[in-house]
């Protein structure tokens, strides 16, 4: 009799493709052209993010005297002002690279929010199942019942809007589904014989929920953070858009674009750029998850 | 020789259903300073469940009853964070699945560093130096390469020698080992045997070798008890009872060898199956299938004593008295 037959659940046959498959998968990565593609639009997200003083063209907040015709409406683009000017007229090249801060800001601390709570209650949730596993599920469910975008604007709007805010806002409800997906890994994990070989070393619940489960479960986790760092983009725009998320002066794609929304008739460029940044960093973001997915699925044998 | 284990009417019951159901009954053994004791039976009989029992490691929905003393001391009493000292410690385990008993993210030598890590309190370099020291101990070739390398880079038979390596890591003085060769290949089976038995031997470990094999107990044990349905059937030194089976079934597992010597017969399988846990019926509980079945079968039958230390429990053997166990 094998240990796992002791549990009511069945244990499943097959074991976790190790990390360590992944490392000398590199080498084939050339076949993964979505990953290529969108790790390529995130590490120029970076590096614009890090450098953007040195890449700026101008100050993103300066108000330029020549920076509006003499009918007072945006200058279309051109040498000084590449991207053209908005309604107030400051350079948008600058503000949208400044923007590219507020942003990857956002999406990345608030998925690490996200990713930390959420593991930690995937992983006590799928670990000691029974009561625990109820009520801790059951909250899960209750924050995934809120449209997320509403529950978000009702704390921001409490809180008060700032970058901080939003980044919290975003972080303390966004990780229902994290913590459905490392539950549900968990929940097959904890059968596998090495959980009940580390138990019968005398090892505790916590060094085997951190240390034995939790690296079997990172590979989809990453993915699943990948994911959400573009929808947490996404968020913060919305929320900017909506008024309530980063306040103007300070550039963020989502008040640029709301912004453009007044001069889109006659000065579209005010418009489309900021958009056009979203859409691509958010692609990038995406793509690189869908990559990760498909580079790290055992059941993708086509190479 | 003092007894270092000593289980006494340790009876489990399983939570099917909203019913408890006994899949282990009054099983009592005994195992002796160096000694080791093989657990024989079929599939499903509760060998397994037994060693789970003594490490306390059954899932909470089952009622553990009865003694598991460890030198004196009932495990069954002791609180979780002591057992965890224990465990791994004084008392280690070996598994079935060499495959599956690995954790295929860590490296060799983190698992093997990681009983010294828990109960020896080392620093991780000495750790891994002495898990080095380990895998030489175990006969594995290339021991300073290995350590950096991951389960799934090793064969059975090594991630067995391994899983030996982590078990004998803090000198534990009782080793269960739970079918530790059914997974492997008959060459591998009697390397890793070998292997057992002169570590077992050098460092005067006690042994609980639970297996189907009777090859396998005429090989490495000097006692054996025979699990018949979550009972002991049947319990001795090994030399008895391979020369005098008492227990019909006992008697039918003997049948079920094929012998290289004499003439060839053909092999006598044991009609039907283990009765099921939800299915169990009153009196001796291998009396559906027993050839010799008498009237008397339907009432419980109790430990008859039929050699030194030799016990049985069947109604053949009644006329030779209770043992005073």
């Amino acid at each position: 009799m094998s240990l796992s037959e002791l549990d009511i659940k069945p244990s499943q046959p097959f074991a976790p493709t190790p990390m360590v498959a992944k490392k000398q998968q590199l080498k084939s990565l050339r076949e993964f052209p979505m990953l290529y593609l969108g790790g390529f639009i995130v590490l120029v997200l970076i590096v614009v993010a890090i450098f953007a003083p040195v890449l700026a063209p101008h100050n993103p907040d300066a108000v330029f005297q020549n920076g509006l015709n003499a009918n007072g409406t945006p200058i279309a683009p051109n040498w000084e002002f590449p991207l053209g000017t908005d309604s107030n007229g400051r350079d948008i090249l600058s503000r949208v690279i400044f923007g590219s801060r507020v942003s990857l800001t956002v999406g990345v601390v608030s998925t690490l929010i996200n990713l930390f709570i959420g593991v930690v209650v995937g992983l006590v949730s799928g670990y000691f199942g029974k009561w625990v596993d109820t009520v801790l599920m059951r909250a899960v469910d209750t924050i995934l019942a809120f449209p997320f975008l509403l529950f978000a604007m009702a704390l921001v709007a409490v809180l008060g809007p700032s970058l901080w805010n939003v980044l919290f806002a975003i972080g303390i409800l966004g990780w229902g589904t994290m913590a459905r997906v490392v539950r549900g890994q968990v929940l097959s994990l904890k059968e596998f014989d090495y959980v009940q070989a580390e138990r019968a070393l005398g090892a505790s619940h916590g060094r085997i929920m951190f240390r034995i489960i939790l690296p079997n479960v990172i590979g989809p986790v990453i993915v699943l953070a990948t994911l959400n760092v573009g929808m947490n983009m996404l968020t913060e725009a919305g929320l900017s858009f909506l008024g309530i998320g980063i306040q103007p002066p300070q550039a963020s794609w989502g008040n640029m674009i709301q912004q453009g929304m007044n001069t889109y008739a006659f000065a579209p460029w005010t418009l489309w750029f900021p958009g056009l940044a979203l859409v691509i960093a958010v692609l990038g973001f995406n793509m690189m998850g869908d990559g990760l997915r498909d580079l790290l699925d055992p059941h993708n044998a086509t190479r | 020789m003092a007894d270092v284990l000593e289980v006494r009417d340790l009876t489990i019951e399983f939570l099917i259903e909203e019913r408890y159901y006994r899949a282990v009954q009054g099983v009592s053994f005994d195992i002796g300073e160096g000694e080791t004791l093989g657990l024989v039976g079929e599939s499903g009989c509760g060998k397994s469940v037994t060693s789970l029992a003594v490490m306390r490691l059954l899932p909470t929905h089952t009622k553990v009853s009865g003694q598991v003393k460890f030198r004196g001391q009932d495990l069954l009493k002791v609180g979780e964070p002591q057992m965890r000292q224990i465990r791994g410690n004084e008392i280690s385990m070996i598994f079935q699945e060499p495959m599956t008993s690995l954790n295929p993210v860590h490296r060799i030598g983190t698992q093997i560093s990681e009983s010294l890590i828990l109960h020896r309190n080392v620093s991780a370099a000495k750790a891994r130096a002495q898990s080095i020291d380990l895998l030489k101990l175990v006969g594995i070739p290339r021991a300073e390469q290995i350590v950096d390398e991951y389960p799934h880079q090793l064969s059975g038979g090594m991630r067995q020698r391994v899983m030996i390596a982590m078990a004998m890591a803090c000198q534990p003085s009782v080793l269960i080992a739970d079918e530790p060769t059914t997974a492997l290949d008959v060459t591998i089976q009697a390397q890793i045997l070998d292997l057992m038995r002169h570590l077992t031997a050098e460092n005067h470990m006690s042994t609980l070798l639970i297996t189907h094999d009777l090859g396998v107990v005429a090989e490495m044990c000097d006692r054996v008890a025979v699990m018949y349905a979550g009972q002991i059937v049947e319990q001795g030194p090994v030399r008895e009872i391979f020369r005098h089976p008492s227990h019909p079934y006992t008697v039918g597992l003997m049948n079920c060898i094929p012998k290289i010597a004499g003439e060839r017969k053909r092999l006598v399988p044991i009609e039907g199956n283990v009765p099921s846990l939800q299915n169990m019926g009153v009196g001796c509980r291998f009396a559906p299938r027993c050839p010799k079945a008498m009237d008397v079968c339907h009432e419980e039958p109790e430990e008859y004593s039929v050699g030194t230390e030799h016990t049985c429990r069947c109604w053949l053997h009644a006329e030779a008295g209770v043992t005073s166990r």
